[in-house]
């Protein structure tokens, strides 16, 4: 009886140090869900529809102020906006936390250390060719605002080395249960110019500039 | 006592691994320690055979039509012989030589312009080039999944028939890490078992003096990039290595090629402007254009007479490896 008693109190214990919480990234305008080849309303009267928002989650962390409670390991995400279960995962935590910490791209080691599987395959569109590197963030669409062919618009965000290093460490605070991570596209095009900045298919400073504005505008949504 | 047991098996365990490791892939002795991490990718008869089929097999482009071993040849150290410029699908043109494949563990990055940062994904350039294979990696996945024979073969390497990019390109790199040439004369004479006519010697005296700056032995490169006073071909317009850092300091900088079985790998330079030895060294002796990106070395051209030249030739021919470059364990050998 003491035993089946001590058993209790323990695993209650554990039950209540290690739990799961369910990590959701999504995309939104306007405060709605964003759909893709859905024509949204720009501020001036221009619209705008993406084909497609696909960017890389590394690296996800949970602290407790300045202590870092918990590590996810091998923590690569590719994030497709329009497919649902690569927006979904979990991990565990095993103390209270208050602030989550993750980047947007991949680190420079991962960058040059070759041929990689799951989420980093080099065959999922997401890695340069011509010249090696990961592509963390890729936004594309059309928007009457963008003066080249067919309106497109081709926002592919990376560079690993030196100056162009793309990744960006986000950190924002959150209560206890699971975490909804937003990013408000409204806000971004906001932020840029469609009319200069609709082109970026290389590292350099315009992927650099492009990937920090992006970063700054995730947020917490419940 | 159970202590030294597991010690001994373990040891023994080593041994063996190094044994298998060292007859896949040779260091030479006395060279510097390769480059590729085999850590994450050991060498592996089965894989190195995936890579030999691949490297060989069409499939990796559009239609069907060309494969590695299109452009890279043996004979010629798997450089493309008589093509200044690659050649590729439906007769395209590419903007560059196709360069010799030799000794690809020891080297940091890829391409003329070291736009590739690692052995693994270096196939993946020519494979989604428009003007080489004009395919898509993750298509290429597709069509081998379909084929009889590679799903067995991936199988029974990597105990995963739903073949992945990561398998393919692995495959690819180890036989492409085979490629060790190291027994040409030259080698035979450094390790005491030959010896140089005095042509070659006075020849490898003049390479000291004036070459091996950046052709430095035992590779024949110092895997940089360098500007050798080559005027721009104003019809491709190539910066090199700018392209990639974007500093106007790397401007016509190119990397330095190896210059083992040279006699083999012509037409020389990233666009292949040259045909033969002799046209090189002349370019060095009196072609050179300054440029602030020019080495000391190169900024008053090399003063070669023609008995230099003929000597320095002579030198450049002990750098072939026969060995090498009819090595069957390199070879197409049929489907």
């Amino acid at each position: 009886m003491r035993f089946f008693l001590l058993y209790l109190l323990f695993s209650g214990v554990i039950a209540a140090r290690c739990q799961e919480v369910n990590v959701r990234v999504t995309a939104s305008f306007s405060g709605k869900p964003l759909l893709l080849e859905s024509f949204y309303q720009l501020p001036g009267g221009d619209s705008i529809a993406f084909d497609g928002v696909r960017f890389y989650i590394s690296d996800i962390a949970l602290y407790l102020g300045d202590k870092r409670v918990y590590t996810e390991k091998d923590s690569y995400h590719l994030v497709d906006v329009s497919d649902e279960v690569t927006t979904h995962f979990r991990v565990s935590a095993t103390q209270h936390f208050d602030k989550i910490v993750f980047h947007l791209g991949i680190d420079s080691a991962t960058s040059t250390s070759g041929a990689l599987g799951g989420d980093l395959d080099p065959g999922k569109g997401m890695f340069w060719t011509w010249q090696s590197g990961y592509i963390n963030c890729k936004i594309e669409g059309r928007s009457n605002r963008c003066p080249t062919r067919h309106h497109d618009f081709s926002l592919h965000l990376g560079g690993y080395s030196g100056a162009d290093l793309a990744i960006q460490e986000i950190a924002l605070p959150v209560s206890p249960g699971d975490i909804v991570i937003n990013l408000p596209l409204d806000k971004f095009l906001a932020a840029i110019d469609l009319r200069r900045q609709h082109t970026v298919m290389s590292p350099g400073p315009g992927a650099v500039a492009l990937s920090k504005t992006l970063a700054a505008l995730f947020e917490v949504s419940r | 006592m159970r202590k030294r047991w597991v010690i001994g098996i373990l040891a023994a365990l080593m041994v063996l691994l190094s044994f298998k490791k060292e007859r896949l892939f040779t260091e030479p002795s006395g060279w510097p320690e390769a480059v590729y991490d085999f850590k994450r990718n050991p060498p592996d008869p089965a894989k190195i055979e995936i890579g030999r089929l691949l490297f060989y097999d069409p499939v990796l482009s559009r239609d069907s039509t060309i494969s590695c071993g299109s452009c890279h040849l043996q004979y010629t150290a798997f450089a493309h012989v008589d093509h200044r410029l690659s050649h590729g699908i439906s007769d395209r043109i590419g903007t560059r030589n196709a360069p010799a494949l030799v000794n690809l563990a020891w080297a940091r990055d890829f391409m003329w312009d070291g736009a590739v940062n690692h052995l693994d994904v270096q196939a993946l350039a020519p494979i989604a080039n428009p003007d080489e294979m004009d395919e898509s990696i993750a298509h290429v996945v597709a069509k081998l999944q379909k084929t009889e024979r590679y799903p067995a073969l991936f199988y029974a390497a990597y105990g995963d028939s739903a073949i992945k990019t990561e398998y393919v390109l692995k495959s690819l790199s180890q036989f492409m890490l085979t490629f060790v040439s190291a027994n040409s004369r030259y080698d035979r004479v450094k390790k005491g078992l030959d010896t140089f006519t005095a042509k070659e010697a006075k020849g490898y005296a003049l390479f000291r003096t004036h070459c091996s700056s950046c052709h430095t032995e035992p590779l024949f490169t110092n895997q940089r990039y360098e500007y050798n006073g080559l005027p721009i071909d104003d019809s491709l317009q190539d910066w090199g290595r700018m392209r990639i850092t974007r500093r106007s300091a790397d401007s016509l900088r190119f990397k330095v090629p190896t210059l083992r079985n040279i006699e083999f790998s012509y037409p020389y330079m990233h666009d292949g402007r040259f045909k033969s030895l002799h046209q090189v060294l002349n370019h060095y002796a009196s072609g050179i254009q300054q440029a602030p990106a020019l080495p000391p070395s190169l900024q008053k051209g090399i003063p070669l007479s023609g008995s230099d030249k003929a000597e320095l030739v002579a030198f450049l021919l002990t750098l072939t490896d026969r060995e090498f470059l009819y090595n069957n364990a390199f070879s197409f050998r049929g489907r």
